[in-house]
This record gives structure tokens, C-alpha cells and sequence, in this order.
């Protein structure tokens, strides 16, 4: 028998899943009708995007819990988030030089990328024990070392670069794409916030709500909210028109 | 007539091409393929012995690059580049002046011939100047287009732009060919639209198009 707190993890989880399904829904709908490959993997990196933020939510909002009980799921989530984040960002940044009129390699980021993707993957493999490599202190200082990469590569390219190709571009319909895209990842930042200062049992001194209930509604409502702005992020990587000649704005 | 180089388009641009001493603009998102028209223009033009001018923001090995893999390979037979780079001329879009002036020396020097421009630099120069600015530019350029046997093909991209630009940029040229992914409740269709060509019927239907290694396949949309 499902208690209230498991129907709500299953409701809540599912309708954040639809969403962001039916972003990435859209950015590969919308690729399918691109021609140029530069243009089309940007929108297959949004597409990734919300893929990776589907099922990080999965096991975020416990989900997972009801189909996988091992730690794999979890550690499988933390691997596609950071190469997906970071192929969106690498995309996008190629796609910002593009659309600059005097096509500036910002940061030698056609250089740059390259040394990142090696040392991401690198990163991924040995945190993932996809190798051994020496057991005891050793091993635990490359582990922190190599997660802290994998994962601090994606998030601050995309947390530093983005917003400076949003700045610096002129292109209003990519400036209006990352827009949405930026507001997508303050919703997952302000969840994160939101689920720290607001675990089972209360933070003394911080902020205390005891309710699970409460707690969990606050997650979903982020999570939704970041699905939804994904959701019109990949809707703007290109003008779309409806035959009654309306742009969407 | 000019062949567009893509049998399809010419049907679809009045029969056999764009018109003598006209300016075409093609108008699109970008990644929908609009730069494959400037392509087979040139590549069209080169077969048939025209002179070919192509002005781009890029440098040659890219567009040689982009062109290949829309199937085309221009061979030995290669268009005179205005680009950033590998050109006979440097193409510098902060530069007005000077690329006004390069482009009329081009086209003075090689008057007794056909001509075909292509000009991909014109979202650039929206970008680098006041619309104003680049609508003067383009009239002088026209003007000389109208002198002379030569017929422009210029791409412009769509969304990128205040849309009150790029309206006015259309009323510009003589014709207009639109690229635009169209969405129909949950489908998304690229279609292709004649918005006007000088001497020919306004067109009010959508086309269907894709590209193949042998030029583009268009078919009537039906809604």
C-alpha cells in the first residue's frame, strides 16, 4: 500500500518527467527539420539536456527508488548530466561564433574544448571505476579529484560561458534560447537550495521545515518550473511560424 | 534568364531562373539550408562561364567545406572570393567603404561578362551598422547591378534581426525566397515560399523541399 508521501513522489515525479519528455520532444522535433549540422547538434544538445535533467530528477525526486534500489542508478545520472550539460555548452558555443558577425573565437574555445572533453572524459572513467587505480589515500584523492572535474568542468563552462554569449551576442533568437535555458538552470539551482535547507527533521538554525510533504512539494514545483523553461528554450533555438503568420515570441 | 542551378527552383522562380539584372534574397532561420541556393548559383554560373563573385563573412576553406557537404564540389572551377580568408580580396565587414569599393572594382573590371554575385554578409552587416546604413549600401550595389548583366543572390538570417529590418530589407530586392519551419499542433515542417520575384505572379503556395546530392527536391505543400 503507497503511503500519501509515495503518491505524491509518483505524480510529481511523473508530470516533471512528461515535461521535460516533451521538451526533448520538441528539440529533436525541431531538429529533424534542420539541415545544417552545426545547427542540428545544438538542438540535439538541448534535447540531451532534457534527457540527462529527466532522468537527474528520476532519481532526485526518489522515483527511482520505486524501480532501481542500487546506487547505479543514481551514479549513471550523475554521469550523463555533466557530458550532456557539457556537449549543450560546447554546441552552443560554436553555434554563439556563428551568429557573431565577426566570428570570434571566444576564449580559443575551438582549442579549449578539446583539452575540456579529454579531461571530462578522463574524469568520468576512473570515477566511475571503469579503471583500478591504486587503492588507499591515493585512490580516494584521485576519485575526489577526477568527480570534482567531471563534474565542475560542465557546470562552470556552462555557468560562466553561456551567460557571456548571452551578453555578447546580438542574434535575439539565440539570446531569447539561452534566456529560457538560464532560467531552466536557476529553477534546478533554487531546488537544490530549496532541498538542502529543507531535508526530513529541519536544518536547526536555518531553516526548518518538518513536513516531508511540504518539503517534496517545494521540489516538484522547482523541477517543473525548470521543465517548463527547458520546454521553451528548445522552442526558440529557431523562429517557428504557424500559418496564421504569427511569430512566436 | 539565370538558372538558379537547382531545376526545381527554377520552375518555382518563373521557369527558368531568376530574372536578368535582379536581386534575390534568401531569407531563413539558420541550419535550414538557405546557403545551399548561393551553392548551386555559383556552381551554376561557373559550368555556364559566368564570372562569379562570392563576398563572405567566412574564409574559403569554410564555405568549400559547407558547399561539400551539401554535395557540391566546385573543383578546379572556383568563384572570385571576397572572404576573411584564402580570397583574391580580403572581406572585412567592420569595412563598409572598403568593400563597397571592392565590389565595384570587381564588377567594373569584368563588365563584358554575365555576372553572379553572392553576398552572405548581410546579417553581419545589420549586426555591425544602423539598418539605414546597410540599406544605402545595398541601393548603391544595386544600382550597379542594374547597370551592368548581373544578378545578386544575397542570404539574409531570419530571427536574428529586429523583424521591421528585415521587412524592410525584402522591399529592397526583387525577389524573395523564404526558408521557414512551419508547426502544424505537433509536427514541424521546413517549407520554402516565393514572397515575390520580379515579373512573375506573386506565388501564395508552400513548398516542401530537401536537399539531395544532386540539388534540392521541392514538392506543393498541401496544408
Amino acid at each position: 500500500m503507497l503511503s500519501d508521501y509515495d503518491v505524491e513522489v509518483l505524480i510529481g515525479g511523473l508530470a516533471v518527467l512528461a515535461v521535460y519528455g516533451y521538451a526533448a520532444f520538441w528539440a529533436f522535433n525541431i531538429r529533424r527539420g534542420l539541415t545544417v549540422k552545426l545547427y542540428r547538434n545544438q538542438t540535439l544538445g538541448i534535447g540531451l539536456v532534457a534527457i540527462g535533467l529527466a532522468y537527474f530528477s528520476f532519481v532526485f525526486d526518489k522515483l527511482l527508488s520505486f524501480v532501481v534500489t542500487s546506487s547505479l542508478g543514481t551514479d549513471i545520472g550523475f554521469a550523463i548530466l555533466p557530458l550532456v550539460l557539457f556537449y549543450f555548452t560546447d554546441q552552443s558555443l560554436r553555434a554563439a561564433r556563428e551568429s557573431d558577425p565577426l566570428e570570434r573565437d571566444q576564449f580559443h574555445w575551438s582549442k579549449l574544448r578539446i583539452v575540456l572533453w579529454i579531461a571530462i572524459l578522463i574524469s568520468l572513467i576512473i570515477t566511475g571505476n571503469l579503471v583500478s587505480p591504486t587503492s588507499g589515500l591515493v585512490f580516494a584523492i584521485v576519485d575526489v579529484a577526477t568527480a570534482f572535474i567531471a563534474l565542475g568542468i560542465p557546470l562552470a563552462s556552462s555557468a560562466i560561458l553561456l551567460p557571456l554569449a548571452w551578453t555578447r551576442s546580438s542574434d535575439i533568437t539565440f539570446r531569447r534560447h539561452l534566456k529560457w535555458f538560464g532560467l531552466s538552470a536557476i529553477s534546478i539551482g533554487l531546488c537544490f537550495v530549496w532541498a538542502l535547507l529543507t531535508p526530513p527533521g529541519g536544518v536547526p538554525g536555518v531553516f526548518v521545515i518538518s513536513n516531508a510533504f511540504v518539503s517534496l512539494s517545494g521540489e516538484f514545483v522547482f523541477l517543473l518550473l525548470s521543465a517548463y523553461f527547458l520546454y521553451r528554450s528548445a522552442r526558440a533555438v529557431v523562429p517557428l511560424y504557424s500559418f496564421k503568420e504569427k511569430i512566436e515570441t | 534568364m539565370v538558372s538558379t542551378g537547382l531545376s526545381s527552383l527554377d520552375q518555382l522562380v518563373g521557369g527558368d531562373g531568376y530574372p536578368d539584372r535582379s536581386v534575390v534574397l534568401a531569407v531563413g532561420a539558420p541550419g535550414l539550408g538557405k546557403e545551399a541556393l548561393s551553392y548551386w548559383f555559383t556552381h551554376s554560373g561557373l559550368l555556364q562561364g559566368d564570372f562569379c563573385l562570392y563576398v563572405t563573412r567566412h574564409s574559403v576553406s569554410e564555405v568549400l567545406k559547407n558547399a561539400k557537404a551539401f554535395g557540391l564540389d566546385f573543383g578546379s572551377r572556383v568563384p572570385f572570393w571576397i572572404a576573411r580568408d584564402g580570397g583574391e580580396l580580403k572581406c572585412n565587414v567592420k569595412d563598409l567603404t572598403s568593400l563597397s569599393f571592392n565590389i565595384k572594382e570587381v564588377l567594373r573590371k569584368n563588365s563584358d561578362r554575365r555576372i553572379r554575385i553572392v553576398v552572405d554578409t548581410l546579417s553581419a552587416l545589420l549586426m555591425l551598422n544602423s539598418p539605414e546604413t546597410i540599406y544605402n549600401f545595398l541601393s548603391t550595389l544595386f544600382d550597379d547591378v542594374k547597370r551592368y548583366d548581373v544578378v545578386l543572390l544575397g542570404t539574409v538570417e531570419d530571427g536574428m534581426h529586429q523583424p521591421q529590418t528585415l521587412v524592410a530589407m525584402q522591399e529592397l530586392f526583387d525577389g524573395v525566397v523564404e526558408f521557414r519551419l512551419y508547426e502544424e499542433g505537433l509536427r514541424v515542417t521546413p517549407l520554402l515560399r516565393i514572397r515575390k520575384m520580379l515579373g512573375v505572379q506573386p506565388q501564395p503556395g508552400y513548398y516542401s523541399f530537401s536537399f539531395t546530392s544532386s540539388g534540392m527536391e521541392v514538392s506543393a505543400y498541401a496544408k
